[in-house]
């Protein structure tokens, strides 16, 4: 599995999520820009183990310095068109914000999103009925990167 | 126009209301919810509610709800009711016949529940005038309480008062599913006729007379939410029956105004197990003034509504909270005391624990809100709402920037979208003044309470308390200035 934060972490979450048709289809009239605002990224260790080309310096930096990684992960009809870290210039239709191990709980299956969200554990930020509508897929979407996600 | 029928026009609101939920996408989480409903694939009347209170957000996951249970919560919900009464009379006499010195009219032995419902603690002389003003020199208050779940009345239960004083206890009805929980103590009290209470002569016929029936309708009291979608019309419905059967029990009571005073079960429990009394004057502004929820029915009713809360329901909820604080207390807060002990409703204990240890708001607020951050709350709205119905003065630096990031405040208009443009489903307080903590207070004891000046910080609690306030009312206004002096405050 690739390294969190990683060029290959991000095309392997892309790959993983595109590549099962039951994906895209049960998400197919979405359109959303995620942000996901994650406290406290498992990324102690994480500059001793990879290079500059697999991950901008600079964004390393400001994550150790933030001890905060902002991703942008952009849904256009059902299928992940971009993930990455988020930049200046996005304009998100949804923000959910949260410490690691918050989101890592729904991914391992640990903890339901609804409650995380209700227990204000993810904060999360838009439109309402359209994230009712998809809370399941959003789940999967949790699942997917966590099972790809490797931690230094 | 051609006049819809009762269940035509029942079957529009429902609709209606179903709707609304569908097009927020709170069917969708509510059936994500199912650790928190007693009844898992039924929603609950006013499930909006139950999306925003961390009373059944929180509380009902930690004690695992369940049917057992919320048929126990009934009953604990209806005895703590009726002995609140019973014990604000006691008080009231007592405090009539003695002399109270000054520095212990704030004392909690001397407070009372005299309001309907008994709500909230008052002086017991103020709450006798206050009751004059808002209901009349005779009045008749029933409560009618509904199964949120079943939509079914289950009790009805009320006083007569005379000279804004509870004269008699007048228990109309309640179903088998409250009855079976009863004690030696509650049968004396509810199926036995004395010169203080009039009751049904048995469990049986306690419940039986929630079967009487509306003369030109034919709906029993039971029914009445079944037929009526909104507790206003609950009320109008049922009013007519129990009118009747006054008519019947008490001749000498037909010149006094009868109000009926309705509600659902969570509600009621929320109005009874609230920390504070700055608490309960919000909800009180919520469940009589729903825009500010933006939900369009009433969720609590008064039949006929008095005048004088008409009134107060039309200001700024800030200035409410602090007038009703002031008319009944005094201008100061008290944490709110139960009156039945801890063996008869463990389950309200276990709430009340919560919620203190926790605060009213968490887990997006951290801690009790001091009185005057709760006046200034904005609650989590399913329509537009703005700032100038909640508060007197703009908010703080701090609290502008919470508004502002996670409801989307306009700052030029003061606007605040609905829940469903932001997903905020949760109350914003104003952080600039630190939460309150359960270890600044001296030891609480649930069947006392304590009382605290409205303007109570952390600070001025730990003076306070260094100085040897006790929490218990006396002398608060002494120590309270005292406090003041040393905070530098004029």
């Amino acid at each position: 599995m690739p390294l969190i934060g990683t060029k290959k972490w991000f095309e392997a979450t892309t790959k993983a999520w595109n590549s099962d048709p039951d994906n895209v289809k049960s998400m197919a009239e979405v359109q959303e820009s995620i942000l996901l605002v994650v406290d406290d990224p498992p990324i102690k260790g994480l500059r001793e183990k990879v290079e500059s080309d697999v991950i901008d310096p600079e964004i390393l930096k400001r994550m150790e310095a933030e001890n905060r990684a902002e991703l942008i992960l952009n849904i256009e009809d059902g299928q992940i068109k971009e993930f990455r870290f988020a930049r200046p210039d996005d304009r998100p239709t949804v923000i959910l914000s949260g410490k690691y191990e918050e989101f890592e709980k729904v991914g391992k299956g640990e903890a339901e999103t609804v409650w995380q969200i209700l227990d204000a554990k993810v904060k999360f930020k838009g439109v309402l009925p359209r994230f009712a509508t998809y809370i399941d897929e959003y789940t999967k979407l949790w699942q997917i990167i966590i099972a790809n996600t490797e931690v230094p | 126009m051609e006049e819809i029928g009762l269940e035509e026009k029942f079957e529009i609101e429902k609709v209606k209301w179903e709707k609304t939920l569908e097009e927020m996408g709170l069917d969708k989480i509510w059936k994500k919810m199912v650790a928190i409903t007693p009844f898992p694939g039924k929603t609950p009347m006013f499930a909006e509610v139950w999306f925003v209170m961390p009373f059944t957000r929180n509380f009902f996951r930690e004690v695992g709800i369940n049917p057992e249970l919320w048929q126990r919560l009934k009953y604990e919900n209806f005895v703590e009711w009726s002995y609140r009464v019973d014990r604000a009379v006691e008080t009231s006499d007592r405090c009539m016949k003695e002399k109270i010195p000054k520095e212990e009219i704030y004392w909690t032995k001397n407070l009372c529940y005299l309001s309907h419902p008994p709500a909230y603690l008052c002086r017991p002389d103020v709450g006798k005038s206050s009751c004059v003003a808002l209901y009349g020199k005779y009045a008749t208050c029933e409560y009618v309480h509904v199964d949120d779940f079943t939509r079914e009345v289950y009790w009805v239960n009320g006083y007569h008062n005379e000279d804004g004083i509870p004269v008699h206890r007048w228990t109309v009805g309640a179903d088998e599913n409250i009855s079976k929980y009863f004690d030696a103590e509650d049968d004396v009290a509810f199926t036995q006729s004395t010169a203080e209470h009039t009751a049904p002569a048995s469990r049986k016929e306690l419940d039986e007379r929630l079967d009487r029936r509306h003369l030109r309708t034919g709906i029993k009291i039971r029914d009445a939410p079944k037929k009526h979608w909104d507790p206003y019309d609950w009320g109008m419905a049922v009013r007519d029956v129990i009118t009747d059967l006054r008519i019947e029990s008490f001749p000498k009571w037909v010149h006094a105004t009868l109000y009926m005073s309705c509600v659902s079960m969570i509600s009621s429990t929320i109005a009874q197990s609230v920390l504070t009394s700055s608490e309960f004057f919000i909800y009180v502004y919520y469940g009589l003034n729903t825009t500010a929820l933006g939900i369009n029915y009433n969720l609590f009713s008064y039949v006929p509504l008095p005048p004088m809360i008409r009134v107060l329901i039309g200001l700024p909820q800030e200035t409410f909270v602090k007038r009703m604080s002031q008319l009944f207390l005094g201008g100061y807060d008290a944490f709110h005391r139960y009156t039945c002990k801890e063996k008869k409703i463990p389950n309200l204990f276990k709430l009340k624990r919560y919620t203190f240890e926790h605060g009213q708001f968490f887990p997006h607020y951290k801690g009790i809100p001091p009185p005057m951050v709760i006046a200034r709350a904005i609650p989590p709205s399913l329509q537009k709402i703005n700032l100038k119905q909640f508060l007197e003065t703009p908010p703080s630096k701090e609290f502008w920037e919470i508004l502002e990031s996670e409801a989307r405040a306009n700052r030029e208009t003061g606007e605040i979208p609905p829940a469903d443009e932001t997903g905020r489903m949760y109350f914003l307080l104003d952080p600039s003044i630190e939460p309150l903590k359960a270890k600044d207070f001296p030891p609480m004891d649930f069947n006392e309470g304590q009382i605290w000046p409205f303007d109570i910080t952390r600070e001025k609690v730990e003076i306070m308390v260094e100085e040897g306030y006790d929490g218990s009312g006396r002398n608060i206004e002494y120590y309270s200035e005292l406090a003041n002096k040393k905070m530098g405050k004029k």
